[in-house]
């Protein structure tokens, strides 16, 4: 005998009642068990080409794509047979403006050169998106730093210029770097004061100079 | 006698109104207040708080002569301490929440060159037992005293300096640490802030500033 539709969910309803309980109870422990597992962390997406890349996050391999971290400072080391290594040390925090790094790892060998040719779009995506991480940077930079406008300053005596400093994990401090010979020390200092800086509020390096008490 | 009952609420109800406006436009707003520690950090020491009004001028609010809390208006504020050895330099602040304020006033040029005179023997001799190469190759210049006399700072000349032929001139900072003199930085060309997050900014930015000559003449004044 031929049911309709309907008789056959009637008859069968028991069944999907509890299917359909059971799924939402299964969606709803997966959730809260990722809800659970990313509680405190941070979403930080490592974008790297080629993407069967050897990723690690302080030497822990991990996949390409959105991680969720726990606050802190992490080396990313990403590396291919083919292409350059990558390093940086970057810091995971709600105040950092760094929500991922893109990583195009540069081939050095044929083979490599040739991936990258057959995937332009591919290896294109990733270099613009760190192109414009570097461009974010470096406006971070300069909006943290307004005496960025005055460098490189350069006259008979000395030069003054900026480079981000290696030790900040926020992406805001600059170094500045001064040279001179011993006489004109001074007086490149004096003229970051003339500016309306205080030498103070930054890390200062000369360049050919060593510290006598250093040892 | 129903419009009667209708009358006499309509009218009682806006005679209410009325006596609430009125009482509301009558009664001054409220200003919010908030709960203010002064913590003292010395004795002996007694500090007089001052509210800013609108009109330029300010009232007294207390004295003070320990550590205490008080209800304030929020508003502009500002204290001028007073004591044997302070310079009495008045510190202006805003209150908008309840905080806690550290009265620490800094002595006065006088008392830090009063008692300079009295350490500075035992300064330049734990900054010459730190950096033996400084006693040997470089000038320690007079340097100053700062706070209540805790901090020292001073610039190093090169020995064989002169004004044709300048050589570098290093800074350091010492601190006095239950009576005893240690240097809290190495003899730098900058003192970075961002290197010696420990030290007061204000010590930092005057010993940058520090030149041979204010390091030698106490009445001179570093920065401004």
């Amino acid at each position: 005998m031929d049911m309709t539709p309907m008789e056959i969910l009637k008859q069968y309803r028991g069944v999907l009642i509890f299917i359909i309980v059971a799924a939402i109870g299964i969606f709803a422990i997966i959730t809260g068990f990722n809800m659970y597992q990313r509680s405190g962390k941070l979403a930080y997406t490592l974008a790297v080409a080629p993407n069967s890349s050897i990723v690690k996050l302080n030497n822990v391999p991990v996949k390409p794509g959105t991680q969720y971290l726990k606050p802190g400072t992490y080396k990313v080391t990403a590396n291919h047979d083919g292409y350059t290594d990558f390093t940086k040390t970057v810091t995971v925090n709600e105040k950092s403006n760094e929500t991922g790094v893109a990583i195009p790892l540069v081939p050095v060998t044929d083979e490599a050169i040739k991936w990258v040719k057959e995937h332009k779009n591919e290896y294109d995506a990733v270099l613009s998106a760190a192109k414009s991480q570097d461009d974010r940077q470096t406006a971070l930079l300069k909006s943290a730093n307004p005496i960025t406008e005055k460098m490189p300053f350069k006259n008979l005596l000395y030069g003054i210029n900026y480079r981000p400093d290696p030790a900040d994990t926020t992406g805001t401090r600059i170094q500045i770097e001064i040279t001179a010979s011993e006489s004109y020390r001074a007086s490149a200092l004096y003229q970051i004061r003339q500016w309306g800086y205080d030498p103070t509020d930054y890390r200062i390096l000369f360049t050919e100079y060593t510290s006598p008490f250093s040892s | 006698m129903k419009k009667i009952i209708i009358i006499s609420l309509t009218v009682f109800f806006i005679v209410a109104i009325t006596a609430v406006l009125t009482l509301r436009a009558l009664t001054p707003e409220s200003t919010p207040t908030s709960n203010v520690t002064f913590e003292f950090s010395q004795k002996d020491i007694s500090v007089k708080l001052f509210k800013n009004l609108p009109d330029n001028t300010s009232s007294e609010v207390t004295t003070m002569e320990d550590t205490t809390t008080l209800t304030l208006d929020n508003g502009a504020y500002y204290y001028v301490p007073s004591g044997a050895k302070l310079a009495g330099d008045a510190t202006t602040f805003d209150i908008t929440n309840d905080t806690t304020f550290i009265v620490d006033p800094t002595y006065s040029l006088e008392a830090l060159n009063t008692e300079l005179e009295i350490q500075q023997t035992a300064i330049h001799n734990a900054i010459k037992q730190t950096y033996s190469l400084i006693g040997q190759n470089y000038t320690i210049q007079q340097g100053k005293l700062y706070n209540h006399g805790q901090w020292y700072i001073t610039t190093l000349t090169d020995k064989r300096s002169s004004n044709r032929n300048p050589f570098d001139t290093y800074r350091i900072v010492a601190l006095n640490e239950n009576g005893v003199w240690r240097t809290m930085t190495k003899p730098e060309l900058v003192l970075s802030a961002i290197d010696y997050p420990g030290i007061p900014k204000n010590i930092l930015t005057a010993i940058n500033a520090a030149t041979t000559d204010t390091m030698t003449n106490t009445t001179l004044v570093d920065y401004e």
